[in-house]
């Protein structure tokens, strides 16, 4: 007894007993989340210099929104708090940017629950929603209020902070002079730098590839989803050209620079809970989003489209995930020979 | 020549400045505590009894008759004093023969003085020596060597590799034996060759120990055999059985398959020292070279440790602690196991002793799976381990079996990366038990139904 005392004694602290591996890359949530968050912030900083502070208002309005109507989901349903990882933060972000800069600023109050309760939290939270919750945000706006979603205040126009604008007259965005078999007023280099009226996040291609390089560098993105949508769109816009008189190239760009499809490419269908996570899943993904946003562009009422082609796949995402799981070669092999000889034997 | 596996992770390796310290042997202390399990397979059952005078290298523990298993030795010459269950590496308890160092080191009458012509050798009997010896694979999972020898037999093996890959940070045991001892290496990877009747021998070392490559391919000239050094490049986890395969034969493991079945049989470079050992002086393995590293030691250094020392000996060894340790972790950070208490044996298949302070430890804790898909990315073996958390986690036996829990070799790379910091790892592990419960009740539904059938 004496013995085992004394070893008692000379025990060491407590030790920590985990299982492998017990050591890990140096990244977490939020640095992923941080790495989407700053071009996303340029593009808002460049929206403000065309109309004015309002984006700025409405910007933070969203965010604020997402993340109060996450913090009190947690705290009402008792779970474990995750603002911290800043997915609410993005989400908010996201959302602004894919609203008219002349929106009523309570509008995004709205927005905002819908997309974190209804959406992401309803599901089980981060990692667990089916669809891009700030992209079913706003398709939720935009069937709700329409009238919202077609004024578009041209660029340079300062724009009131807080009241709504009645007689603010709509500049035709590039998509809808498309739609309407004619060649948008904007250049390329217009369209480039953002020049054009359109979303507030939406219209600078240059911050959006930017921003989306800056992904892939770090890593948060992988390649296959945004070439595989904007290549399928470059396809058949180069196939099925709407304007006849455009050059086939300027038309092809100027197809890629409008509306929402940079953003949606890199941004939004990027989105991992809402995407495929397996590599040739993804390019099915991203094909499936182009054809149907240049479907929807070709034979849709409105003239914009990506919203809903990203929200369709999104639907489509756990199919695509099943289909393309990964089977070890070997395997796949004997399986499609033992499958074949099976047929076979049953004839 | 080389083929490179997907996927694989780059962890910062950490393994200066131990790669340039030498082996140093380490006395023994007063009492040894020997497990009689250091091995896939059974325990040992103890053929010594409490009062006996042992040597060292007289058996005391013999494999189970019939069942996978490998000797044990004693370490040192003395008396056995008891029998007592203490913590073992791979968590748990295990019985242990108590040992009482007499520091006499009396050798046992069965080990050679004068070196054994081994060059006379039929693969018979390099295999008995191999089997007598308790040699078993030192890089970590502890296969018997002499069953891995057996079940190459009737098997057309293109290729015995020797594994120097040493892909684990922080661990530089294999390194250090390749540096000291390259004649043994080669000497037995060649015995190897020639028990499982290769057509080919490779030691394949990862480029980052140009040392240990040099003087390899000096002695590897210098032997009468043919042996190809081959120079692999740098990336965790080149040292698993099936990636090794897939850059030196550019051949894959179907699932479910031993390396052998696609003609390949793997000896770590410690193993083959030790069969070479085994083979000329019929010298049991019954020391291992362990590292001990990591940010709390003072000075890290690489010990030839008696197997049944305790970690806090090797911890004393080198100077001591210079900040009490949070963690404790027997073998590489990526796959070792971490310890509750150092009073832990070493084991035949002990490779480190790593430490890691309480900053180190703290990143950890369970977070929510984003789906980004990177385990998906590095996964050596083209799994998806995100769908083994998922599914493990609504005990979804069937989605884990068609998505392959089985082939996942456990090597860390999805954990590593997680950006949501899920216990990956530890799913999967919880999942293949699960599948292999499953799959035992189906065993004995259907040898129930069977014995119906034939009652009928």
């Amino acid at each position: 007894m004496i013995e085992n005392e004394n070893k008692v004694t000379v025990s060491e602290k407590m030790l920590t007993v985990t299982l492998p591996p017990h050591i890990r890359e140096h990244e977490g949530t939020a640095r992923v989340m941080g790495c989407v968050l700053l071009p996303l912030l340029c593009l808002v900083a460049l929206s403000t210099y065309y109309y004015g502070a309002r984006v700025v208002i409405i910007t933070a309005i969203s965010v604020l929104s997402c993340v109060i109507s996450e913090w009190l989901y947690q705290r009402l349903t008792m779970k474990k708090c995750t603002v911290g990882d800043l997915s609410a933060v993005v989400t908010g972000t996201l959302l602004a940017c894919t609203l008219p800069p002349s929106i009523p600023v309570w509008m995004p109050v709205v927005g905002g629950v819908f997309a974190i309760v209804a959406v992401k939290q309803v599901f089980g939270g981060i990692g667990r929603n089916f669809m891009n919750p700030a992209l079913a945000a706003r398709a939720f706006m935009m069937l709700s209020w329409p009238a919202s979603f077609t004024t578009w205040p041209p660029v340079h126009t300062r724009l009131a902070l807080f009241s709504s604008m009645p007689d603010l007259v709509s500049s035709a965005t590039p998509l809808a002079s498309l739609k309407a078999g004619e060649q948008p007023a904007e250049d390329l280099l217009q369209l480039f730098i953002g020049e054009r009226a359109g979303s507030i996040g939406e219209t600078a291609a240059v911050i959006l590839i930017a921003g989306g390089l800056l992904l892939l560098v770090t890593r948060v993105i992988t390649w296959h989803i945004p070439t595989a949508y904007i290549g399928t769109v470059a396809v058949i816009a180069a196939l099925f050209p709407r304007v006849s008189y455009m050059p086939l190239g300027t038309y092809v760009l100027t197809e890629i620079m409008s509306g929402g499809l940079l953003l949606g490419a890199i941004y939004m269908a990027t989105d991992y809970s809402t995407s495929p996570v397996h590599p040739v899943g993804k390019i099915i993904f991203g094909v499936g989003c182009g054809a149907l946003t240049m479907f929807m562009r070709y034979k849709g009422s409105g003239p914009e489209s990506v919203c809903f082609a990203i929200i369709v796949m999104n639907c489509f995402t756990w199919m695509i995930d099943r289909a393309t799981a990964p089977v070890r070669l070997r395997d796949g092999w004997y399986k499609i020979k033992a499958k074949f000889a099976r047929k076979g034997a049953a004839r | 020549m080389l083929s490179r596996f997907r996927g694989g992770v780059h962890p910062p390796y950490n393994k200066s400045p131990q790669n340039e310290r030498a082996i140093i042997p380490l006395a023994p202390g007063e009492t040894l505590k020997v497990p009689l399990s250091q091995h896939i397979g059974a325990p040992c059952v103890p053929v010594v009894n409490v009062g006996d005078e042992v040597r060292l290298g007289q058996v005391i523990g013999e494999a189970p008759e019939g069942k996978l298993g490998a000797r044990v030795h004693a370490p040192v010459s003395g008396k056995v004093t008891g029998f007592e269950m203490i913590p073992h590496q791979s968590g748990g308890f295990c019985k242990c023969v108590v040992i009482a160092n007499d520091g006499r080191d009396l050798l046992d009458p069965s080990i050679l003085r004068e070196p054994r012509d081994v060059d006379a050798m039929t693969p018979d009997e390099i295999c008995e020596a191999v089997r007598r010896a308790g040699v078993v694979g030192m890089g970590g999972a502890g296969f018997p060597t002499a069953v891995k020898i057996s079940s190459c037999r009737g098997k057309t093996i293109d290729f015995c590799i020797a594994n120097g890959a040493e892909c684990e940070p922080y661990l530089s045991c294999d390194d250090r034996v390749m540096v000291e001892h390259p004649e043994k290496v080669v000497g037995g990877v060649l015995l190897l060759s020639r028990a499982v009747g290769a057509r080919r021998t490779v030691i394949a070392i990862e480029k980052n120990k140009p040392e240990a490559i040099k003087r390899i391919e000096a002695a590897a000239a210098a032997s009468p055999g043919n042996v190809t050094v081959v120079h692999l490049p740098v990336k965790y986890p080149q040292g698993g059985e099936k990636q090794l395969i897939k850059a030196i034969m550019n051949r894959r493991v179907p699932g479910g398959k031993l390396p052998a079945d696609v003609g390949a049989a793997i000896f770590n470079v410690s193993s083959c020292a030790a069969v070479y050992d085994a083979c000329r002086h019929d010298m049991p393995l019954v020391t291992t070279t362990v590292t001990v590293a990591g940010s709390c030691v003072k000075s890290p250094e690489n010990f030839e440790a008696r197997i049944g020392t305790p970690f806090s000996a090797l911890a004393a060894a080198c100077g001591g602690f210079c900040e009490d340790p949070a963690k404790v972790i027997s073998g590489g950070p990526m796959t070792g196991a971490a310890l509750s208490t150092l009073e832990t044996p070493v084991t035949k298949t002990t490779t480190g002793l790593i430490t890691f302070t309480e900053a180190e430890v703290r990143g950890e804790y369970n977070g929510a799976c984003i789906r980004c898909g990177r385990c998906v990315t590095v996964c050596p073996m083209g799994l998806s381990p995100l769908l083994f958390a998922a599914y493990g986690e609504v005990n979804n036996v069937d989605a884990l079996r068609r998505y392959h829990v089985k082939d996942c070799i456990e090597c860390g790379c999805c954990a590593y990366v997680c950006t949501g910091r899920v216990p990956l790892l530890a799913r999967i592990r919880a999942g293949k038990s699960r599948v292999a419960i499953a799959e035992q009740e189906e065993k004995e539904k259907a040898a129930k139904a069977a014995a119906k059938e034939a009652a009928k």
